[in-house]
């Protein structure tokens, strides 16, 4: 479904207005609640976000798109590549370019994202013009001559000239799913060239290496320090693993896929290591998301939890006074199904697992998140990856037993308890679940 | 030297792929008197006991107590290869440090696996004054355990003169089995106080797969105690206890 909306003039500051007489028009693809945001035109906040995710993408989209004429993009891509996932398995496919040349590494790398605004990670995503061809997934096996470009790229190790010819100029479609992380305009591809890419010996090694499984080689990526998302890029292009068995992988599916890897990996590694000693909390805000975890000297086990507060992308009906929670937990063994959660489940995990690693010590980890409604738009899981990072690195508050915790815990969250409680089986546990040590005479 | 045969698989197999849901490792305690086996699984929740006494094979040499430590997922895989018919022979392969499974059936078949290094972490020993206690057939329990999945992770075990009771209750609505004395399946009742208590439904269905259908499981309870469950091994020459601590939610 997709509606046309003819207000942009309407939503954007007066002066810019002039600048973007072209823009009459822009595609909005799946509005949570159309006629809601067709009222409020990014005006009155009828849905309760702080600020207008159209209004925020539209700007973001006018900045980069102003440079844009023409079907031919000259640039620097980061490299940049994306696999998409609607066809499956025929999917589209293509390079992103900005349509400028220099460093432009961080328009494609979620790691160095942290403590940036929602509208710079916009103006990243949306300075990334995609030239879009159609690709069969098994294409990653015989090659062609797009594949083994973007093979390429996926190797590079820093940002290479290229040149998108596309069939016409991009068109300015938003995508507004809510689950998407911000994606730039795209044209179909005609044709694509790239000067010389510097390639990362480390991901060419394991490229050619035809008969090294592909899990084997994200694990050996990782412990050899190549950044996850470059093991991700890598991986979406149907990189790794025996010759006859490489596939195209769509990125939102790969990023998942190589964060799950990881986390498994290094959760087998953990369980070799002594439990902590004492109850630990750790907080830390971003992007108007707080999080705050609560580590257990018990042996290894895991629970993420999401509220998403009314307002916020996955709560729109302002309605609700409640937060909306879900979660998703692991025991010691493990968990066989996808978590209802989704990818944001595994980032989380990858990032609580590497540290524990890193210590040589196991513990049960339990997650919260709460997203308040600054949070305008999700921009991807690399958030909660890189936000769990940051704040396990910092010093936590010790605690030597589990209600001390709770209560510090509960200082750092707006919703009580009582309410995490229900919600949390690694926390029923806790309070609830006795220990035969506890019988023992 | 380690070395004991017995007529089929089957006991065996049933034993370790009971165990392989609590624990990964095991170490089992050869003596020339059998072989007894204690294990907690890692969150401290559960305790396992077991034990297997000479008797119950068909040829038993054990000069000396020797103590294996055996990854049980790895044995347990093993013991899949097996059919339930098969002679196994149990057999510690000294010099290459392994212990050798061998099933006799159509043909002999040899497989081995290496033995680990378990530490053996000490384990509590809880003296429980259980109030009530009963006998009955494994697969009504199995039943029980299934209707209460349904409905949530916890599931109440009353005891009472009047007969056994297995329910459970949540937001997605309540299950409950009953069994009066008299009932076929109810084979002993001896009650000298009424017990209730919670427990987590997972490592009860775990515990539970220890047994055929046609088993018979003794369970004695306590209120607020551990839950113990008894399943008899090679027609009651063995047994593999499991302690369960319980659930307690407080208001």
């Amino acid at each position: 479904m997709s509606t046309n909306v003819k207000w942009l003039r309407d939503i954007i500051a007066s002066e810019q207005v002039g600048e973007l007489a072209a823009f009459r028009e822009i595609k909005v693809a799946r509005v949570p609640s159309s006629s809601l945001c067709l009222l409020c035109k990014g005006g009155r906040m009828l849905c309760g976000k702080l600020r207008c995710p159209i209004v925020a993408k539209a700007q973001s989209l006018a900045k980069s798109s102003l440079q844009i004429t023409s079907p031919r993009i000259q640039g620097s891509t980061p490299p940049g590549v994306f696999v998409g996932r609607i066809g499956y398995p025929k999917v589209y496919i293509g390079p992103m370019v900005p349509p400028y040349r220099g460093d432009t590494e961080i328009l494609d790398t979620p790691e160095l994202w942290l403590g940036k605004s929602i509208q710079d990670i916009i103006d990243y995503r949306f300075a990334l013009i995609r030239g879009t061809a159609r690709a069969s997934v098994y294409d990653a096996q015989s090659g062609g001559k797009l594949i083994d470009v973007l093979q390429e790229l996926a190797m590079g190790k820093r940002p290479v000239d290229a040149e998108a010819l596309l069939t016409r100029v991009p068109n300015r479609v938003i995508t507004l799913s809510g689950e998407t992380q911000p994606f730039g305009p795209s044209a179909p591809l005609k044709s694509f060239k790239a000067s010389d890419v510097s390639v990362d010996r480390r991901v060419e090694r394991a490229f050619y290496d035809r008969d090294l499984k592909a899990g084997d080689a994200v694990v050996g990526l990782y412990e050899d320090d190549v950044l996850v998302t470059r093991i991700q890029r890598a991986f979406s292009l149907g990189m790794f693993g025996f010759q006859k068995r490489r596939k195209l992988v769509p990125t939102r599916w790969s990023i998942t896929a190589v964060d799950s890897i990881l986390s498994l990996e290094l959760i087998d590694q953990m369980k070799q290591h002594d439990t902590i000693d004492e109850y630990r909390v750790y907080s830390f805000e971003h992007l108007d998301n707080r999080f705050v975890a609560i580590l257990m000297p018990e042996r290894w086990s895991f629970e993420w939890i999401e509220a998403w507060f009314p307002g916020t992308t996955w709560n729109p009906d302002e309605r609700t006074t409640a937060p909306a929670m879900m979660g998703d937990f692991e025991p010691y063994r493990g968990r066989t199904t996808y978590p209802d959660v989704g990818g944001c489940y595994y980032a989380c995990r990858l990032a609580v697992a590497e540290r524990l690693n890193q210590e040589r010590r196991q513990a049960s980890a339990l997650v919260l998140r709460e997203i308040h409604p600054g949070y305008i738009l999700p921009v991807g899981v690399w958030n909660v990856r890189e936000s769990i990072r940051q704040m396990i690195q910092l010093e936590p508050q010790k605690f030597d037993n589990f209600q001390a915790a709770l209560r510090h815990a509960q200082t750092k969250l707006t919703i009580p308890l009582r309410k995490w409680i229900k919600t949390s089986e690694l926390l029923k546990r806790a309070l609830f679940q006795k220990k035969i040590t506890e019988f023992a005479a | 030297m380690v070395s004991a045969r017995m007529a089929d698989s089957k006991t065996w197999k049933t034993c370790v792929s009971a165990m392989v849901n609590l624990i990964d490792e095991a170490a089992f305690k050869f003596t020339p008197e059998g072989i007894k086996m204690k294990a907690m699984d890692p969150s401290h929740v559960a305790l396992l006991d077991f034990e297997l006494p000479a008797s119950a094979f068909e040829e038993y040499k054990v000069n000396q107590p020797t103590t294996l430590g055996i990854g049980l997922t790895e044995m347990n895989k093993i013991l899949a290869r097996a059919k339930a018919e098969d002679e196994l022979t149990l057999e510690l392969d000294e010099e290459k440090n392994r212990l050798t499974l061998t099933f006799r059936g159509v043909s002999t078949r040899r497989l081995s696996l290496p033995l680990i290094d378990v530490s053996e972490a000490e384990l509590p020993e809880p003296k429980l004054q259980f109030t009530a206690t009963v006998d009955v057939v494994a697969g009504v329990i199995q039943d029980g355990l299934k209707d209460a999945e349904i409905v949530g992770d916890n599931v109440k075990f009353e005891l009472s003169e009047d007969g056994f009771t297995l329910s459970a209750e949540s937001d997605k609505g309540t299950s409950e089995l009953k069994l009066r004395k008299g009932d076929q399946a109810l084979l002993k009742l001896s009650v000298k106080q009424p017990a209730r208590v919670m427990f987590n439904i997972k490592y009860l269905s775990d515990m539970a797969k220890a047994a055929g259908p046609s088993d018979i499981i003794t369970i004695n309870l306590g209120t607020d105690l551990p839950i113990q469950l008894d399943f008899q091994v090679a027609e009651g020459k063995g047994r593999l206890r499991f302690l369960l601590a319980p659930r307690i939610e407080a208001e």
